[in-house]
């Protein structure tokens, strides 16, 4: 390989499988729904959900709030704890990060 | 040669090339060596397995890596061809759920991966378990470049880039390169692998989410009581907040094992032995004490490697060697 030919070279990037993601249909308004509120086990994530949902109840008028935990912060929440939010709410609020 | 599936991209020479990878955030900030098609396809004749196949998935970021990318990023690294068996071993390893690789290479928490190489390859392809095994040097060719290699993997294919979904605050110095060898000559102590139940014949990698290196200066204790109580006073994973479930390597360097292995310790009796002595619960099984002999044989340090998962999650991962497709074609060197 001499430092002045051109040269062909390979792109060692991958990207995200393609596919599989769709966006949840939106509630055309707040007032009366139930919203879940999955914290990551992070220290205090659970008094920050708990705050957002009390703003979500004051300001827009949120019915319920169903609190859940995805009880480690590296993967993903169980298939059970997710089935449940879907079964039990209109909309969930999670959070990444410390 | 037959046609890579990666994306082919024209560069209008050697440094253009080596600007091209840097500016696009693929490396490590270091030089690279340009990946072409035949340093590739080269570095993929030393596998048995095809360039499209599977080696490592990250169900949480929708990653899947394939054998072609990661030798991709192994000729970037420098790597020599006859390492892709060793470099796919530790991406295998760091994919696995047990592994749980989302957590540690995104944190906040400054977590680099460790590889500890054990079995044949260990000397089949040079690596270093002696003296500076932490560190550089021409006889750690293969350290540095193998440790580099799934650096960029996670960099490339995990989508470890920094300031993206890796958050680290701090980074850490072995997220350039981390890796070492066992010094597997004394047959008092079994290697890793066969404590962690592989053949002593197989080749095999450990991949261990660490957190900063603690280096044990123990010049006093004139036996194996006196070294184990330095060790384990500082079992509580110093810096971070207090927590179960944790894992630890324990590097004993060659006069501290000399000692211990002497006096008719083995690794077991040292892992024991420490876990007994623990000054807290950060460490809730003896298993969980990953014990490596590795280091040279003057001075008397060893080192601790707290893991920066705890709770049991975020474990070492052991994962077989494949024998080298092509070794004996290793002194082949040829020209691109």
């Amino acid at each position: 390989m001499a430092i002045a030919e051109r040269l062909m070279v390979l792109d060692p990037t991958i990207g995200p499988d393609a596919g599989g993601l769709e966006l949840a249909q939106r509630p055309a308004s707040l007032r009366g729904k139930t919203v879940g509120l999955m914290e990551n086990s992070k220290p205090n994530s659970d008094h920050i959900l708990a705050y957002v949902g009390e703003i979500l109840q004051e300001r827009y008028g949120v019915a319920e709030l169903v609190f859940a935990s995805k009880g480690d912060s590296s993967t993903s929440a169980p298939n059970e704890t997710l089935d449940d939010l879907v079964r039990r709410c209109h909309f969930a609020v999670t959070g990444i990060g410390d | 040669m037959s046609e890579p599936a990666a994306r082919q991209i024209e560069a209008d020479d050697l440094l253009s090339a080596q600007q091209l990878y840097l500016e696009n955030g693929w490396t490590d900030g270091l030089p690279i060596i340009p990946p072409t098609p035949a340093l590739v396809e080269r570095t993929l004749s030393f596998t048995k397995l095809d360039p499209g196949d599977v080696i490592g998935q990250i169900p949480e970021r929708r990653r899947t890596i394939t054998v072609e990318k990661v030798a991709i990023n192994a000729v970037m690294a420098g790597c020599r061809p006859e390492y892709l068996p060793v470099v796919l071993a530790g991406v295998e390893a760091f994919s696995t759920p047990e592994s749980n690789p989302h957590g540690p290479s995104a944190s906040t928490g400054g977590s680099g991966l460790m590889l500890i190489v054990n079995g044949p390859p260990v000397t089949q392809l040079g690596f270093n378990s002696g003296a500076n095994v932490f560190g550089p040097g021409p006889g750690a060719h293969a350290n540095a470049t193998v440790g580099r290699a799934l650096r960029l993997v996670l960099l490339n294919c995990a989508g470890s880039v920094p300031g993206g979904a890796d958050r680290s605050t701090l980074g850490h110095p072995g997220k350039y390169s981390w890796c070492i060898a066992e010094d597997e000559s004394d047959e008092r102590w079994n290697p890793l692998h066969v404590v962690r139940d592989f053949a002593p014949a197989q080749g095999a990698v450990t991949t261990f989410w660490g957190l900063s290196t603690l280096q044990i200066s123990d010049h006093v204790s004139p036996d194996p009581e006196g070294i184990l109580a330095s060790f384990a006073a500082q079992l509580h994973r110093p810096g971070m907040p207090r927590g179960g479930g944790c894992q630890v390597v324990v590097v004993v360097g060659g006069e501290h094992r000399e000692t211990l292995a002497g006096a008719g310790l083995t690794k077991e009796d040292v892992r024991d032995g420490l876990f007994r002595l623990r000054p807290d619960a950060t460490i809730s099984e003896p298993e969980d004490i990953l014990v490596v002999a590795a280091g040279g044989t003057g001075g008397r340090f060893s080192a601790l490697t707290f893991s920066w998962g705890s709770g049991q999650r975020c474990l070492a991962a052991t994962r077989p060697v494949e024998d080298c497709v092509n070794l004996v074609r290793s002194t082949d060197e040829g020209s691109d």
